[in-house]
């Protein structure tokens, strides 16, 4: 009897710790032209605690960049970018965690009158709500493939986020283990992929395009609660070892 | 009375035929507008997989008028509401893609729930001044 409640006790604990990072919802990019401001609703909902992801994308370099939305609170939205100097032209990501429930917009506004402004953003559950960014990387280039580089996350379970912009009608291919967040037919210009990689491993953020156009791409790993242990991958093994 | 009712007659909602190519409907008119102004809601196609919204800046001179444009989406006829996407912008000239004075400000972006026929649009203009604005144009394809 001992052992059965102590059995259940435990499945209950680790079960309530495996809220692995998984994806909940992104609506397609938006584009706007001649802004200051641009600015994308989520479809449903938010869900409270969870993370929402934002990639933008200007048709310029060194303005200053601000994520604002509803309700939450967004980091340094600078801090993450890549600048294709050939077609003159930023991207970056930026996140806000432990965000609060309902109906939101994000918006994205820049110093300055923008000719071109893109938009993406996504949420997930399962980040962590503190102190969950992790690896960074950007850089930009010519042609296939479109990578923002290698990143090694330091623990199991992080979210992957990749978010790349280039200087021509492209389509996308998602890199290995990727999977591409808007509709094809929309990837034209920016292309927003991700990926919860279950062991911590170098991993290249990287996507195909077609054509030779010049691009930028940014990549940022953010982690799971680190009460959550090692992610989605290893369920059993550790109700077993407990008991 | 005279602007409620050219108002009223330009963003009457509109009834699309088939969708060959692109519909456009003028959801506002040409006109001096301030404060906020709401479009009518405007039918999508039901084939419709891209929405564009674009204001007319061409006489948008003065660049201490600011202008902030936001669009919902209901996909049940209207009982429902969420919001869509939209932007902000200054008057002035500014510039567009390819470097030239840009003729319209805009957002673009595929839609939802293809082939529902329930599909409704709707949006806001809000102007901090007295601006003339030569249309807000709603484009599906």
């Amino acid at each position: 009897m001992k052992k059965t409640i102590a059995l259940l006790l435990t499945l209950l604990i680790n079960s309530s710790s495996w809220a692995a990072i998984a994806h909940v919802q992104t609506p397609d990019q938006v584009n706007c032209g001649s802004v200051t401001n641009c600015n994308l609703a989520f479809g449903s909902n938010n869900t409270a605690a969870n993370f929402i992801g934002v990639g933008w994308s200007y048709a310029a370099s060194g303005r200053t960049v601000t994520i604002t939305d509803t309700r939450n609170t967004y980091t340094s939205s600078n801090a993450i970018s890549a600048t294709d100097a050939a077609d003159a032209g930023t991207c970056g990501i930026g996140y806000a965690l432990n965000i609060g429930a309902g109906a939101n917009t994000v918006n994205v506004a820049v110093s300055g009158v923008a000719s071109i402004m893109r938009v993406g953003i996504t949420e997930f559950s399962g980040v962590a709500t503190a102190s969950a960014i992790d690896k960074t990387a950007g850089t930009s280039g010519t042609g296939s493939p479109v990578n923002a580089g290698s990143v090694t996350p330091t623990t199991n379970g992080q979210l992957l986020l990749v978010w790349a912009r280039n200087s021509a009608t492209s389509t996308w291919t998602a890199g290995t283990d990727f999977t591409l967040r808007f509709a094809a037919a929309q990837n034209s210009r920016v292309a927003l992929e991700t990926y919860v990689q279950p062991t911590a491993a170098a991993h290249n953020s990287d996507l195909t395009i077609t054509g030779t156009p010049t691009w930028a791409a940014v990549v940022a790993t953010f982690k799971e609660p680190a009460a959550g242990g090692g992610g989605s991958d290893v369920p059993f093994q550790r109700i077993l070892v407990v008991e | 009375m005279i602007n409620i009712l050219l108002l009223l007659l330009l963003i009457a909602i509109p009834v699309f035929g088939d969708l060959a190519d692109s519909v456009s409907v003028d959801a506002l008119g040409s006109q001096t507008y301030t404060g906020k102004t709401t479009t009518s809601e405007i039918a999508v196609p039901a084939e419709a997989q891209f929405i564009r919204v674009d204001i007319d800046r061409k006489l948008l001179l003065d660049e201490t008028a600011h202008i902030i444009v936001s669009f919902e989406i209901s996909f049940d006829s209207g009982k429902t509401w969420r919001g869509l996407a939209g932007f902000e912008t200054v008057g002035g000239v500014v510039p567009d893609q390819d470097g030239k004075d840009a003729e319209t400000s805009y957002f673009e972006m595929g839609l939802e729930g293809i082939k529902n026929p329930n599909r409704l649009v709707r949006g806001n203009m809000t102007v901090n001044k007295v601006s003339t604005i030569g249309f807000m144009r709603v484009t599906f394809k």
